[in-house]
C-alpha cells in the first residue's frame, strides 16, 4: 500500500449514531492509537448520524461505529469498536513511529 | 458452522452452502480495503433498506476483539446487530469473514426496560449471584455519587458500610437460596462516605443468566427525618403537658399557701372590727387591712383565673341571682370612683322585667368590673354609661352589659390585640397605668365560657363602647339576699345550733369559734379528721365546718366516715378549704359532704351557709338601717307568732307562698299588705320583715309551718 511517510495531516472521522457504549470505546481507541502512532498533526471529528441522518447515506455509511480515514487518500473504512489495534493500525495503513 | 479453513473460492460443498445461504445470521466477507466480497441473504435482509447488492460495496473492515454491538442506519428505522469476525483466506488474501445477528428486538425491550428503570422514583441496582452491579439508572447514581462506569461490574457490597456488609453476604445468600420478594432496611454508604438509612426492596429477576436480584433501593433520608421530628414533637408536648400539669399543682399550691395566712389575716381583722371598745380611727385602719387582704386575693385570684382558662379547667357554677342586685353593686361600686375623677356616670337598666336569674354571677360580675374599671382608668373627662338588658332572642334570654366610656379609645389595630394575654394595648396612656394585662383576656375567656362573648367598637380619642353579652336562664324566684345587716344573734330556738370547726391551723380555729360564739353558737373544735369523728361520736354537732387538708387523717376521709355512720346522715358537713382549683372544689362536691366553703370567706357568706343549712333566722344589727332614714321604723327584734300566723286564710297563705317561690316582691308586698288588713299585724311585720331582707327560704319555711295545724 502507500508507502508515504510523509508528515501531512491526519483527518479522520467517527462516525456514530448516538454516543452508544461501543461509541464510546470506539472513540477512545482511536484517540489512544492517535496519541500513540500519529505525530499529534491530525484530527478526529465525531459525526452523529442522528444528528445528521443524511449523512447516512452520502457518506456510504453501512455501520456505525465507522471510522473513516478522510485523509491522507484513499479514503479507508474502518467499523467497530476499534477495540483490536493490529487490525487499525493496518486498516489504516498507520505505520508504528518507531516502527519499519 | 462456519468453516474456518482457508477457501480460495466460495464454499461449493453443497452442506456448507446451504447452511449458509439458510442461515439466520448474516454472513459478511468483506476484504482488508473494507469492501463486501460476499454477503448471504441474512446479510443482505439486514441492510434490506440499503442495498439489495451489498457485493463490491466498501463496508468498512470489523476492528473487532469479539461481540460488538452495532447499528445499522436504514433510513428511518435502525436495526441493532451484534457482530463477530474472524480472519480467513479468501482469494488469496486475507478477508474478515464477519457474522451478523439482530439484536433489535433484545435492544428495543433493553432500552423499554432501561426507560422504566429511570422513570422509576428509587434506586434501582440489579445485580447476580456473585455480587456484581450489572445494571443501574440515573437514580443510583444521584443517590449513591457514583457514576454508572464506577458501578457496573464493581460489588454491590460498595454501596454498604463495611461494618454492614457481613450481613448482606447473609441477606444475599438467603435471598439465593430461596428467591422472594422481601424487604430490607440498612443504611446505605455514598461515594462520599455519608451513611443514609435505606428501604431495600428485593425483586427476583428471571433471565437467561439465571435468577439476579432487582433492588429498588429508597433513600428514607427524609422520612426518618420527619419521623424523628415528629417522635421530638411528641416528645415535647407531652413535656408542655407535664408543665401544664406541674404548673397547676403549682397555683393550687400557691392558692392553698397563700389564702390559709391570709385567712387568719381577713379573719381577725373582722373579728377586730367587732370589738366595741376599738376606737374609729383603729376601725378605719383595720378596714384598710381588709381591704389591702381582699386586693391582693383579687390579685391571685386574677393570676389563678389566666392559668386556669388557658388550662382549661375553669368551670361554672351558676345560681339565681338579681340582676338589679348585682347592678347596684356595680353603681355602687363605681359611681363614687367615677364622680371623683369628675366623670359622669350613668346606668341604664332596660329590658324584659325580669330580676332573678339562674348563671355564674361572680363570672358576670367579674367581666362587669373590669370593664368599668377599665372605663374609668382610661377616661379622662366627659362620662360613663352601663347599660344592662335582659332580651329574648333566638328563643333564649341574654344578659347584655355595654359599658361606653369618652376615653382615650382603642386603635382598629390594637382591638385585636387587647384580648389577648400578656399583650397590652400600645397606646402610651394604657402602657402607663401598668397592670397584669389579663383583664380583658381573662373577660373574653370567661365570656366565652358562659357561652357569649365580648367585644369592642372604638375611636381613638373619641371613647370605646364594650359589650358582653351572655346567656342566661330566667331564675324561679327562690333566690335569697344576704341581709346587708350584720348578724348579732340567732332568733327564736330553745338550744344553740352546735358547730364543730374541724382545723389544723389554730388560728383559723380561734377565730371562727369567736366569731360563731359571738353570734350564739355552741362550738367545739378539732385539729384533725380523727379528733373531729371523736367530738362528732360525743358531741353529735349540727353541722361540722371540715378543713379539706389536714394532718392525721384529713378532712374528705372523716367525712365519708361520718357519712357512712347512720348518725352522720343528720350531720351537715361542709368542706373548707383554701384550695380553689375549680376541679377540687368538684372533687369535694363528689365526696359526702353537703357543701363547700372556700377560706378566707367573707363572715357573712359563712353565717348564710349556717342559715341555710340549719334553717336559722338571725337578728340583725342594721347599723345601715339605722342611718337610712328612720321612716320605716325600726320594730327591733321580731319574734315569729305562729299562732296569729296559722290564723291567717289558706288562701292568702297559699298566695304568698306562689309569690315567695316566684321571687315577685311587689306581689309579695301586697299580699303583705292584704295581711296587715286581716288583723295580723305582727305577722305581717314578721314576713316583711323577711320579704325585705329577701329571705325567701325562711318566708317559705314559715308559711309551710303556718299551714300545719
Amino acid at each position: 500500500m502507500s508507502q508515504d511517510q510523509s508528515p501531512e495531516k491526519w483527518i479522520l472521522y467517527l462516525y456514530i449514531a448516538g454516543m452508544t457504549r461501543t461509541a464510546e470505546r470506539a472513540l477512545a481507541n482511536i484517540q489512544k492509537i492517535c496519541q500513540e502512532h500519529l505525530d499529534g498533526d491530525y484530527s478526529i471529528e465525531v459525526i452523529d448520524l442522528l444528528q445528521h441522518p443524511s449523512l447516512a447515506e452520502d457518506r456510504q455509511i453501512f455501520a456505525v461505529p465507522t471510522l473513516v480515514r478522510q485523509l491522507p487518500s484513499p479514503l479507508r473504512k474502518l467499523i467497530g469498536d476499534l477495540a483490536d489495534s493490529e487490525k487499525v493500525l493496518l486498516g489504516l495503513d498507520m505505520h508504528p513511529v518507531v516502527g519499519k | 458452522m462456519i468453516n474456518q479453513s482457508p477457501h480460495r473460492t466460495a464454499p461449493n460443498s453443497d452442506l456448507a452452502w446451504r447452511v449458509i445461504e439458510n442461515s439466520v445470521d448474516g454472513l459478511l466477507v468483506i476484504d482488508s480495503d473494507g469492501v463486501v466480497q460476499f454477503a448471504n441473504p441474512a446479510a443482505a435482509a439486514l441492510f434490506a433498506g440499503r442495498t439489495q447488492k451489498l457485493i463490491g460495496f466498501q463496508v468498512g473492515a470489523p476492528a473487532i476483539s469479539g461481540a460488538v454491538e452495532l447499528i445499522l442506519p436504514r433510513g428511518d428505522s435502525i436495526r441493532y446487530v451484534e457482530m463477530r469476525s474472524t480472519e480467513i483466506e479468501w482469494e488469496g488474501s486475507t478477508a474478515s469473514l464477519a457474522s451478523l445477528r439482530d439484536i433489535t428486538e433484545n435492544k428495543r425491550a433493553e432500552v423499554q426496560f432501561q426507560r422504566l428503570l429511570e422513570a422509576a422514583p428509587d434506586a434501582i441496582v440489579v445485580s447476580n449471584r456473585a455480587g456484581a452491579i450489572l445494571l443501574v439508572n440515573t437514580q443510583t447514581e444521584n443517590t449513591f455519587g457514583y457514576s454508572r462506569d464506577e458501578l457496573l461490574g464493581q460489588r454491590f457490597a460498595m454501596l454498604i458500610p463495611e461494618s454492614d456488609r457481613p450481613a448482606y453476604s447473609v441477606i444475599r445468600e438467603a435471598y439465593f437460596a430461596d428467591p422472594q420478594r422481601r424487604m430490607v432496611e440498612r443504611f446505605g454508604l455514598r461515594k462520599n462516605g455519608q451513611l443514609f438509612p435505606m428501604e431495600v426492596a428485593l425483586t427476583p429477576l428471571e433471565t437467561e443468566e439465571g435468577t439476579l436480584m432487582f433492588s429498588t433501593v429508597r433513600d428514607v433520608t427524609e422520612r426518618k427525618n420527619a419521623e424523628e421530628r415528629s417522635r421530638q414533637l411528641e416528645v415535647m408536648a407531652a413535656e408542655a403537658q407535664a408543665a401544664n400539669k406541674a404548673k397547676s399543682m403549682f397555683l393550687s399550691t400557691m392558692s392553698h399557701e397563700i389564702r390559709t395566712p391570709m385567712n387568719a389575716i381577713m379573719g381577725y381583722s373582722q373579728l377586730l372590727l367587732r370589738d366595741a371598745t376599738l376606737g374609729a380611727d383603729a376601725k378605719e385602719k383595720l378596714k384598710i387591712v381588709n381591704r389591702s387582704g381582699e386586693h391582693l386575693l383579687n390579685m391571685i385570684d386574677d393570676i389563678l383565673d389566666m392559668a386556669k382558662i388557658e388550662a382549661g379547667r375553669m368551670h361554672l357554677t351558676p345560681r339565681l341571682f338579681d340582676v338589679r342586685g348585682l347592678v347596684r353593686d356595680l353603681d355602687a361600686m363605681f359611681r363614687l370612683r367615677a364622680e371623683s375623677n369628675g366623670l359622669q356616670f350613668e346606668v341604664i337598666v332596660s329590658g324584659e322585667p325580669i330580676d332573678y336569674v339562674l348563671a355564674d354571677e361572680g363570672k358576670i360580675r367579674q367581666v362587669m368590673i373590669n370593664l368599668l374599671g377599665n372605663a374609668v382608668k382610661f377616661t379622662r373627662s366627659g362620662g360613663i354609661i352601663l347599660r344592662v338588658q335582659l332580651n329574648y332572642r333566638e328563643e333564649r334570654l341574654w344578659l347584655s352589659a355595654q359599658v361606653q366610656d369618652s376615653g382615650i379609645g382603642i386603635t382598629a389595630e390594637e382591638q385585636n390585640k387587647i384580648f389577648q394575654p400578656f399583650v397590652q394595648g400600645q397606646t402610651g396612656q394604657r402602657v402607663r397605668h401598668g397592670g397584669t394585662g389579663l383583664g380583658l383576656a381573662i373577660s373574653r375567656g370567661v365570656a366565652q365560657l358562659l357561652g357569649g362573648g365580648i367585644g369592642v367598637s372604638s375611636t381613638p380619642g373619641v371613647g370605646s363602647l364594650f359589650r358582653l353579652e351572655v346567656p342566661v336562664e330566667r331564675g324561679d324566684g327562690r333566690a335569697f339576699r344576704p341581709h346587708p345587716g350584720r348578724v348579732i344573734g340567732i332568733l327564736a330556738g330553745a338550744e344553740p345550733p352546735r358547730v364543730l370547726i374541724a382545723d389544723d391551723v389554730a388560728d383559723n380555729r380561734e377565730w371562727l369559734n369567736a366569731l360563731l360564739a359571738t353570734v350564739g353558737f355552741a362550738v367545739r373544735t378539732a385539729e384533725n379528721g380523727e379528733a373531729a369523728m371523736r367530738v362528732w361520736e360525743e358531741w353529735a354537732p349540727d353541722l361540722i365546718l371540715m378543713d379539706v387538708h389536714m394532718p392525721v387523717m384529713d378532712g374528705l376521709q372523716a367525712t365519708r366516715q361520718i357519712k357512712s355512720d347512720p348518725r352522720g346522715k343528720s350531720t351537715v358537713v361542709i368542706a373548707v378549704t383554701a384550695d380553689v382549683m375549680d376541679d377540687h372544689r368538684r372533687l369535694i362536691l363528689a365526696s359526702d359532704a353537703d357543701d363547700f366553703l372556700s377560706k378566707p370567706c367573707p363572715e357573712s357568706e359563712l353565717l348564710e351557709k349556717l342559715r341555710t343549712h340549719l334553717r336559722l333566722v338571725y337578728i340583725y344589727d342594721d347599723e345601715e338601717a339605722a342611718v337610712a332614714p328612720p321612716s320605716e321604723g325600726n320594730p327591733g327584734p321580731i319574734e315569729p307568732d305562729l299562732d296569729s300566723l296559722r290564723k291567717l286564710p289558706p288562701a292568702l297563705v297559699k298566695e304568698l307562698r306562689a309569690a315567695t317561690r316566684s321571687g315577685n316582691k311587689a306581689l309579695l308586698d301586697e299580699l303583705i299588705a292584704a295581711v296587715a288588713e286581716t288583723g295580723g299585724a305582727q305577722s305581717a311585720g314578721f314576713l316583711r320583715h323577711l320579704a325585705d331582707g329577701y329571705e325567701y327560704d325562711n318566708l317559705v319555711h314559715f308559711l309551710e309551718l303556718a299551714c300545719r295545724p
